[in-house]
């Protein structure tokens, strides 16, 4: 007994010894500080934490403080469509913009985005805080059809990845628990700076070998997308949400509940309708059903304290596009610009309403 | 209980430091057995989803009781045919699929090592080879033992109860050592190694299957070609590490278990390597199967010129037998006809070269580095290509064999030689020219300072890899 004890112990001691040094090296050459300016996850990839759920998940610390603050949510588009450089631009001084957009993302994924951000913040930080949410059909596809690969525990998000992946928190039957509690959050991510370095240094490594690098605004803003690749991108996303029309209801629940939440915190919520290429809603066999369910939805909600809308559907010219669903860097200041309008009552609201929850209606339509 | 989970560490490190609080034989056998129950415990979520389980240990023990007490060989016949018919309608053999079967979910898990067990006791104690009886308790930890629940290795009883005897005193401190870096180099093997190539396999497998993603041509034989290689790389790492953590478990416990694996790709044709593979199932099904079966026909055709080709029957039947073990459907029943083919056909050429060349020139030849690479190459290829059958259903396997054709499959296995023939001759120079750095390698083996700051990095290493890889490769062989 005493030997192995011995031995037991003697292993543990080298493995402190040397992760304490690799985390010296690691703070080094990557010190926190630089992590915790405004958030982007179209910038995640330069950073410690690589991936877009991972930089949400360990980077939360910048939503805590309780002042104004624009949080974007949705897909892959809302990180290229909304560039918070532009928006910031547009809206008052005061407020701060964030965009945590993450690409595949469906209606599931991006509730337990809008979860985290809350579960970070004080009541008073969340009756500050207008979360915009850009939705397209594209985000309505069944949990059963994104999160049930092989690659992945059955159901799991990239989201739920992240919170199992360094035990941050533990799977149950009944969901996750954590197992860090929130207080300690920023202090455990920077504890495990080491894996998070080792990961980039791992990814860099890869695409330096594989060539893999960004494509450049100006052949983004140049590009034409053929009948031959808009039949292969709508291929895709009939294989993303299944045998064929209608939608499940499924993520329009889920929709329905992540308006609620946020309104039932005090927060307010921009709904905004993002636009695609023509060829793309006219050929989808989803668009049609997406229209009607989202119609519904808006309809119920438009009444409420809180609650915006904006339609972006007419910018969906096709040469506003570089694929079959996100926007050229040209055609980004647009958005902003039309999304400015619809926040800037929806923050002086929130700035007079203090710590008390909004009692006005503050609907602002663009349609 | 997944052998990569923190629970898993949690419930060893509690069993080794039970076990040894106290010095006395009783105790620790109270202890090994709490741990069987529990382990076996984690299995389930009721009660009695244990029963079929139970039953099948309750039918085993009364088959070796009578096995012992009669010595009669129809006693042993019709026990060993009962719990044969047990073992396969509590597996579920798709060939049942017709007959009704037990109304509840329940756990399979371990049942097939426990058959091979409860026949070895059941055989030997009829052939009065067990000179004790089999005391239940001991017969319930023999069978369910923990670390050899979920896929062996296959030890024998009488080794079994003499590794129980073993000690740990002030003299075993490098066995202590050995136990720790081998139970790391166990995790290294199945997280490090077979999660990257898992990783490989996932990602080829997927362009192979996906409509749309599937190459063409010459680029299909290859893809296939990878994605058979990675998962044979995937299946050693995950089933040899497996053993690596048992065995160094099983000697922090006192228990001996007998070695599973010995650089099967080292060997130079397909009979070699399954005495260098999964060693204690090739033993016991040597022993149980094909030995029982030799004598058969060599009593049915005693003509001596016979003699030599009847092994090639017994070879096709033991290793197809030995296929279908493997599994419940019709796949595993091809891979049982591939195998014993396999295996037939490497006793018929080794044969034939013999009676053509004579068997001093055919012993010159199987030494000559070309052939030898060839002969590697080829076997690890025929392998690669044969365990197709275990990542594939019968509908993917009946759509790879349209898709690849006759050329294709023959490509394949001639492209995946030509690659690994090479690639061990590259090894094998590699370790040649690296033999210059054996000291330093030896100092980080052995206990002291260097020895325990690389066990720490190996540690560290798993770690990290295992968070690249949020999922943890399952322990594949779990599922035969």
């Amino acid at each position: 007994m005493r030997l192995i004890l011995k031995q037991g112990g003697a292993i543990l001691v080298c493995l402190m010894g040397l992760y304490i040094g690799l985390l010296g090296m690691t703070l080094a050459l990557a010190p926190p500080s630089r992590q915790l300016r405004g958030l982007n996850t179209a910038a995640a990839q330069d950073t410690i934490f690589m991936t877009e759920p991972k930089y949400i998940y360990l980077n939360r610390a910048p939503l805590r403080d309780e002042s104004d603050k624009v949080v974007v949510v949705g897909a892959s588009n809302v990180i290229v469509g909304f560039v918070p450089s532009e928006l910031v631009a547009l809206i008052p001084a005061s407020a701060s913009v964030h965009n945590l957009g993450l690409g595949g993302a469906n209606m599931t994924e991006v509730r337990q985005v809008i979860d985290l951000v809350q579960e970070v913040q004080t009541p008073a930080a969340r009756r500050r805080e207008i979360f915009v949410l850009g939705i397209w059909y594209g985000m309505f596809g069944e949990d059963r059809l994104r999160w049930y690969t092989p690659d992945r525990t059955p159901g799991d998000t990239d989201i739920d990845i992240e919170r199992y992946r360094y035990g941050f928190e533990r799977r149950t039957a009944h969901g996750p628990v954590l197992v860090v509690p929130r207080r300690n959050l920023d202090a455990a991510a920077t504890a495990i700076y080491p894996f998070l370095y080792l990961d980039k240094l791992g990814r860099d490594t890869v695409a330096w070998v594989i060539h893999q690098h960004a494509p450049e605004s100006g052949d983004l803003n140049t590009a034409v997308v053929t009948s031959e690749k808009q039949t292969q991108y709508l291929d895709y996303w009939s294989r993303i949400m299944g045998a064929g029309p209608p939608i499940s209801d499924e993520q329009f629940v889920v929709l329905e509940r992540a308006c609620e939440a946020i309104l039932a915190e005090g927060s307010r919520l921009a709904l905004v309708d993002l636009p695609l290429p023509q060829w793309h809603k006219e050929h989808s066999p989803y668009y049609g059903y997406y229209e009607h369910r989202k119609t519904g939805l808006v309809n119920r909600f438009i009444r409420r304290p809180g609650f915006a809308f904006l339609d972006l559907g007419e910018l969906d010219g096709d040469a506003n596009f570089y694929d079959e669903v996100h926007p050229k860097p040209r055609v980004t200041a647009a958005w902003a610009e039309r999304l400015a309008p619809v926040l800037s009552p929806l923050l002086s609201s929130s700035t007079v309403a203090g710590s008390t929850p909004p009692a006005a209606s503050l609907e602002s339509r663009i349609r | 209980m997944n052998i990569t989970s923190i629970g898993f560490l949690v419930f060893v490190t509690g069993v080794v430091i039970a076990f040894h609080l106290i010095p006395s034989p009783a105790y620790r056998s109270a202890v090994i057995t709490i741990a069987n129950v529990g382990f076996i415990g984690s299995y389930v979520t009721d009660l009695q989803q244990l029963a079929p389980l139970a039953a099948f240990l309750l039918l085993g023990y009364a088959v070796v009781g009578l096995a012992r007490t009669r010595q009669s060989g129809s006693t042993l016949a019709i026990g060993v045919v009962l719990v044969l018919c047990a073992y396969v309608f509590i597996k579920r053999f798709s060939f049942l699929d017709g007959l009704p079967g037990l109304p509840f979910p329940y756990v399979v898990v371990g049942l097939s090592y426990i058959l091979f067990r409860i026949l070895h006791l059941a055989i030997d104690a009829r052939g009065g080879h067990l000179h004790e009886p089999v005391r239940p308790l001991a017969f319930f930890n023999y069978t369910c033992n923990f670390l050899c629940f979920v896929s062996g290795p296959i030890q024998r009883y009488q080794d079994f109860i003499k590794s129980a005897e073993t000690k740990i005193d002030g003299r075993d401190a490098d066995r202590v050592f050995n136990a720790f870096s081998r139970v790391i180099r166990g995790y290294i093997n199945v997280i490090v190694v077979s999660g990257i190539a898992n990783y490989a396999f996932l990602h080829l497998n997927q362009r192979i299957f996906t409509p749309g993603l599937v190459p063409e041509g010459a680029c299909f034989v290859v893809e296939y070609g990878l994605c058979a290689l990675t998962y044979t790389i995937y299946l050693y790492a995950n089933f040899s590490g497996y053993m690596d953590i048992v065995i160094g478990v099983g000697w922090l416990l006192g228990q001996d278990l007998p070695e599973n694996f010995n650089r099967p790709f080292v060997a130079r044709n397909f009979l070699e390597f399954w005495s260098r593979w999964h060693i204690t199932l090739s033993d016991w099904f040597k022993t149980y199967l094909f030995n029982p079966v030799l004598k058969t026909l060599a009593e049915a055709f005693p003509q001596r010129a016979m003699v030599p080709y009847l092994g090639v029957s017994a070879f096709f039947v033991t290793f197809f037998v030995m296929g279908i073990w493997h599994g419940t459907t019709m796949v595993f029943a091809i891979y049982g006809l591939v195998m014993g083919a396999g295996a037939s056909a490497n006793k018929l050429w080794q044969l034939v070269m013999a009676d053509r060349l004579g068997r001093k020139r055919y012993q010159a030849l199987s030494q000559h580095p070309l052939y030898s690479y060839a002969c590697r190459g080829l076997t690890c290829a025929y392998f690669a290509v044969g365990v197709t059958c275990l990542w594939v259903n019968m509908d993917q396997l009946c759509w790879l064999w349209g898709a690849l054709g006759p050329v294709g499959w023959l490509g394949a296995v001639l492209s995946l030689a030509t690659a690994c023939g090479a690639a061990m001759f590259l090894q094998d120079l590699v370790i040649g020219w690296s033999e210059r750095w054996r000291p330093p390698a030896v100092i980080l083996s052995r206990r002291g300072a260097c020895g325990n700051l690389w066990s720490a990095a190996q540690i560290l290493l798993v770690l990290m890899v295992s968070s690249f890889f949020h999922k943890a490769p399952e322990f594949v062989y779990r599922a035969f």
